[in-house]
């Protein structure tokens, strides 16, 4: 059983989005990007309709880092819903291609449409035929479909022959087809009509032996998409770089203005600097796209949170999370994001979200809990180490403790706590004695924290010279102030001789707060080993507090 | 000025001072003084302190353990440096990791300003990346981080290393503002990945 309720793990384990995967599309900036695509087929389609039918073309670049959903978002175009009847989409991967040749390129983007696009063109144009066919004047219609007078005193039907080619148990008459469309198609486009009608196993293009040869054929197509389905030809050209045959091969295509066509170029910002340096002409044109489709922040915490709650709902057939889960889910999301940079991305992170549900589903979990989110990346990344802090502190740890943080009355007196256990335990050790401890810090601590919702708290304690087993410290004075300016810097203490009375002043980043507060709860429960009380006294010594 | 001097290395608080003078425009002359910068303006708990220049400098080496270390190890390189004027020369790097003269280097002496990483205004820094991240800024918004080094390292100096330190820190800090991207031929590592362009989003 996996938890929330979800019957299968609903993030992808692939490092690169398949097509299951590709169904969901999450995200602001993700789904503005795709909205920007579907507008570009939409202004296509009205400009042919307006200019009757005159060729139109589009250039949209897509731009941004690896890992950040480029790929993702070009493959969910291919098959959403919104372009379903208004384009048919080829993806094409650059980086499966080698070598780069133009039949290779030429192969590669015709395989690129989907088995589905080319049996509903084939259906389109089968049913065009059957429709002259059966008209007075059809007579070399009804030939391509092999219907003679022998099938009419059967009682043989045109649609049953045409069940007959499109079931594969019957092959149309080419030469009857080559003859109905020779006046309205070129040769180049007779030819692909002849290899999409005659798919049986798959679709076989018609071969090419040159640049020429293969830009006349993705426009015939184009263009026999268009008169039979209505519809805009859509190139994706995923991974684009700076190779050579490459940057030949699109500057030759964006030239062509292939008709009623959308030409999608999928680059990161470097392979963009390379083809800026390496072929300037190029370069210049894809400046000149008619859309830039910039995925800005797409890996922003916003972006990532909105997307790992997408994947979980969408695992619930739509169903979302209560609240609460939701909240809780943000929450530590958010928290892997700030703690490690290597998770501020997309691909990153889901991939953590899929190996922790799996986790959690072995756990047993009905939700991501801390020790499955430490489990999972110790696990996943064992090298991965939550910086700057002293204490060891587990990364389940580190999350629970800033989830606490929330509370600030809580953690008031916990780091009150936190700082007499450190006093203490510097003192049981032998470090310094409790009248030295006196006079280092005074008769007051102010302690100012960040904790993790953005706010600074200010503290102060008088030190009293308790019992003889013990420094006694007691809260006199507590104030929040959601306005401090300062900035925050780890350890930083003065003494603040100008009031009257001694007092120790100690700034107190998040990271020395975590250390702090796990520190406590050690102390509290006897539970400091030998290894920690070394760190909690390189802690204390770098708070100054002996 | 004089109230300020008197204070000595604890510094007034500029409330106080403002209570006292209630009469003078004490922001006008505080502001003046401290753009001739005698005077120097820091936070002190929750409140605005004053110091004269040199009572600053006092206070800091009191408060600040990082600043305390940076100038003691200043102090003795200044008198390594003038023993040492025709000798060998002393590397920055035997300074930072807090070694002595024994540790001598054959680094050219112009080196030894180079590395003064720690003694940046990061905050000027951080204004000054972004301008030049800006002026920079092609149409995509991505900028080359080998491009901003080279323009800031006529003002900066830093080796290289402090340079991206000094950039992952920002970018770090406000990975709200700015967007990192892979590829390029220097700049930050990430998930093993060197990223060369950075961009404000």
């Amino acid at each position: 059983m996996y938890p929330y309720g979800l019957a299968k793990n609903p993030f992808p384990s692939a490092a690169t989005p398949g097509n299951e995967d590709i169904m969901l599309l999450g995200g602001e900036r993700h789904k503005k990007a795709k909205s920007l695509a579907v507008a570009c087929v939409e202004d296509i389609e009205n400009k042919i309709q307006q200019e009757d039918g005159a060729t139109q073309f589009r250039l949209v670049t897509v731009t941004q880092d690896v890992g950040s959903g480029k790929t993702h978002l070009a493959l969910h175009l291919r098959n959403c819903r919104e372009l379903s009847d208004k384009a048919m989409v080829s993806f094409t991967d650059l980086s499966q291609l080698l070598p780069r040749t133009i039949i290779n390129f030429y192969n590669a983007m015709m395989k690129g449409f989907s088995k589905h696009h080319f049996d509903q063109l084939r259906q389109a144009i089968l049913n065009d035929l059957q429709e002259r066919a059966a008209r007075d004047d059809g007579k070399d219609c009804r030939k391509v479909f092999g219907y003679s007078l022998w099938d009419r005193l059967k009682g043989n039907s045109l649609e049953t022959k045409k069940r007959l080619i499109l079931d594969n148990r019957f092959s149309h008459n080419k030469k009857a087809l080559e003859k109905v469309f020779s006046k309205s198609f070129t040769e180049a486009e007779i030819s692909m009509i002849q290899s999409i009608v005659g798919i049986d196993a798959g679709f076989n293009p018609p071969e090419v032996e040159n640049l020429n040869e293969m830009l006349f054929n993705l426009g015939a197509l184009a263009k026999i998409n268009r008169r039979f389905l209505d519809r805009v030809t859509v190139f994706e050209i995923d991974e684009c770089d700076s190779d050579r045959s490459s940057m030949d091969l699109l500057k030759a295509m964006i030239n062509l203005h292939l008709p009623s066509t959308v030409l999608l170029v999928v680059l990161t910002p470097a392979a963009y600097e390379d083809i800026r340096n390496c072929n300037s002409s190029l370069y210049d044109r894809l400046e000149k796209a008619n859309y830039r489709i910039d995925l800005a922040g797409s890996n922003a915490l916003e972006e990532i949170s909105e997307i790992i709650l997408e994947y979980i709902t969408f695992g619930r057939k739509q169903k979302p999370i209560d609240a609460s889960e939701q909240a809780d889910i943000r929450k530590k999301v958010k928290i892997l994001y700030e703690e490690f940079p290597e998770f501020r991305n997309i691909r990153s992170m889901i991939n953590v979200m899929y190996h922790t549900i799996e986790r959690a589903s072995r756990n047993s979990s009905r939700t991501i809990d801390e020790h499955t989110l430490d489990q999972t990346i110790t696990s996943i990344y064992p090298g991965l180490k939550l910086r700057e802090n002293f204490m060891s502190v587990p990364i389940s740890e580190f999350i629970k403790i800033a989830e606490e943080s929330m509370n600030i009355e809580e953690i008031k007196s916990r780091v009150a706590m936190a700082i007499k256990a450190l006093l203490n335990c510097a003192s049981d050790n032998g470090r310094v004695t409790k009248d030295a401890l006196l006079r280092k810090n005074g008769r007051r601590i102010e302690v100012e924290f960040d904790d993790f919702v953005g706010r600074k708290t200010s503290l102060e304690f008088s030190i009293v010279n308790g019992n003889s087993e013990s420094v006694g410290i007691s809260a006199i004075q507590q104030q929040d102030d959601n306005q401090l300016e300062s900035s925050m810097k780890p350890g930083i203490l003065s003494p603040d001789v100008n009031q009257e009375r001694a007092s120790m002043q100690v700034q107190v980043n998040r990271h020395v707060l975590v250390d702090l507060l796990y520190f406590g709860n050690k102390y509290s429960n006897n539970q400091v080993g030998n290894d920690e009380v070394h760190r909690a006294l390189a802690l204390g010594e770098s708070l100054n507090l002996y | 000025m004089r109230r300020i001097s008197l204070s000595g290395r604890n510094g007034i608080k500029r409330t106080d001072i403002k209570k006292e003078f209630q009469h003078m425009p004490v922001d006008e002359i505080v502001e003046s003084l401290l753009e001739t910068r005698e005077v120097v303006m820091d936070k002190k708990g929750t409140a605005f302190y004053l110091w004269e220049a040199e009572n600053y400098l006092q206070h800091i080496l009191t408060t600040d353990k990082k600043f305390r270390l940076l100038y003691r190890k200043i102090e003795e390189l200044k008198v390594i440096l003038e023993s040492n004027l025709d000798q060998k020369m002393i590397s920055p790097v035997s300074l930072a990791t807090g070694y002595t003269s024994q540790y001598v280097l054959d680094r050219p002496a112009h080196d030894l300003f180079q590395d003064h990483r720690v003694a940046i205004d990061k905050d000027q820094f951080e204004r000054d990346f972004r301008l030049v991240l800006q002026h920079n800024s092609s149409t995509s918004g991505w900028v080359s981080l080998l491009k901003i080094r080279e323009e800031m390292n006529e003002k900066y100096r830093v080796t290289r290393e402090d340079f991206y330190s000094l950039v992952e820190e920002i970018a770090n800090k406000d990975y709200e503002t700015y967007e990192l991207s892979s590829g390029g031929s220097e700049g930050i590592i990430l998930r093993g990945l060197l990223h060369g362009f950075i961009r404000c989003i």
